[in-house]
């Protein structure tokens, strides 16, 4: 009996889990959350998923600054490192120190030449269940 | 008896997790038509999806070329722009995922200018084109209608339709439709640059030439994107017009000279740049080379 009564909690626990899978932190929330943080001035270009380290890239024009930020859930998130790289993955900016010390939570770049560049995302601790990195500019 | 009840519920918290909504299954259905009809398949892709998604997602929006264009006081006009009456025209997904880009352009510029009776009108077009698309529910027309009529709320009425058009995008790669995604991104970048050529030659502006010139560098973005889509016919003729214009870019030439990496502070923001001397040599010849090539290719699909 004992073990029927452990099942049945083991199966609602599984029931649960896969509801929890269906409703997930809703990205719409996050991607709103933190574009409402962009910094004054600057316009919103596009979201990247940060729910792990990654990389895009990105044709950076020639007059524009660029603001890249992380957000983990509906704030700002300052677990995570922004790396920017240039065309030859040149590392060019970056939101931490040669420690490692993360400083803020975005990075900003004015571009002074336009090219492909990339920006890579370092997740530091536990992986935000529903992060995302934001590029504005203006 | 027990494992069986574990497999049971095992199996079913997997489907609840994973089985699909009844608008999961009403979106197959538009997938599958829109598949017929462009005989578009996944197995035109060559590269990874991660590739082919990093590539899509390196494509500036056309808006940061509009912002641009007011910025160097370049006036609007609705001349160079796709007149909304021609959307009724377009038949094919292939038509009208590619306008769908195209009218997105036009939309963002319209909105720049706060030209609100065009904005709305690019509106209700980007709309229908989305709904026959199986995009629309993607789209907050009503919110951004609202946001349209005053220039108070610009900003956040960008913001806005870039997001829409990104979940849009997001759903159709997502749903394995790349191949919209990507025609879609196709005809802003050529309508954006249709309308920046118009308004170079109407107004004299060194900054505007130049940053014409370094579209040669979203292209190369582009190309390989085109390529991949080879198997569908419009597409490969797509391609192949595209490859003209590629030749023409060929001629624009850029030469940079870069310092070292500076950190500065400006309105309380730490902004890092490289002190960079940048030349972008383009001559007014060449710009009408570039915006004819452009026409060829945007004639074909916009009428």
């Amino acid at each position: 009996m004992k073990k029927v009564k452990m099942l049945c909690t083991l199966a609602a626990l599984m029931f649960g889990i896969g509801l929890a899978a269906n409703a997930q932190c809703s990205d719409d929330d996050v991607l709103d959350g933190c574009s409402n943080e962009l910094k004054a001035g600057f316009r919103y270009l596009k979201t990247y998923d940060v729910d792990g380290d990654g990389e895009f890239s990105y044709v950076f024009s020639r007059g524009n600054t660029y603001l890249i930020q992380t957000c983990e859930e509906a704030s700002l998130n300052k677990n995570v490192k922004i790396t920017v790289m240039d065309r030859t993955k040149h590392k060019i900016a970056a939101n931490y120190d040669r420690a490692g010390t993360i400083s803020n939570s975005f990075l900003a770049y004015r571009c002074n030449s336009t090219s492909i560049y990339y920006v890579k995302f370092e997740i530091v601790g536990d992986d935000p269940e529903c992060g995302v990195g934001i590029l504005g500019f203006k | 008896m027990l494992r069986k009840l574990f497999v049971v519920a095992l199996v079913g918290s997997f489907l609840v997790a994973c089985g699909p909504s009844q608008q999961a299954k009403d979106d197959f259905n538009v997938e599958e038509e829109s598949k017929k009809d462009d005989e578009l398949v996944d197995e035109a892709i060559s590269l990874p999806m991660d590739q082919v998604v990093m590539l899509l997602n390196s494509v500036p929006p056309p808006l940061e070329l509009a912002v641009l264009m007011k910025d160097v006081g370049g006036e609007y006009s609705s001349d160079p722009l796709n007149p909304t009456g021609n959307a009724d025209a377009y038949s094919t997904s292939y038509k009208k995922a590619i306008n769908l880009g195209v009218y997105g352009a036009d939309l963002g510029y319209a909105n720049i200018y706060s030209q609100t009776q065009d904005a709305i009108d690019y509106l209700t077009t980007v709309q229908g084109l989305a709904d026959d698309l199986g995009v629309g529910q993607f789209f907050d027309f009503e919110t951004i209608k609202e946001l349209a009529q005053s220039a108070d709320n610009l900003n956040e009425l960008l913001n806005l339709t870039t997001k829409n058009y990104e979940k849009m995008n997001d759903y159709l790669k997502e749903k394995g439709r790349v191949n919209q995604s990507v025609l879609m991104m196709a005809g802003g970048w050529i309508e954006g640059l249709h309308v920046a050529c118009y308004v170079a030659e109407n107004h004299d502006s060194q900054e505007l030439l130049e940053r014409i010139g370094e579209q040669k560098i979203t292209l190369a973005q582009i190309m390989p994107l085109l390529e991949m889509f080879q198997k569908d016919k419009d597409i490969s003729q797509l391609h192949a017009d595209m490859k003209k214009l590629e030749k023409v870019f060929d001629k624009v030439k850029i030469e940079i000279e870069e310092g070292e990496p500076v950190t500065i502070m400006e309105d309380g923001l730490e902004i890092t740049e490289i002190p960079t001397t940048q030349v972008v040599k383009i001559t007014p010849e060449l710009l009408k080379e570039i915006k004819e090539t452009n026409e060829m290719i945007r004639a074909k699909f916009v009428k």
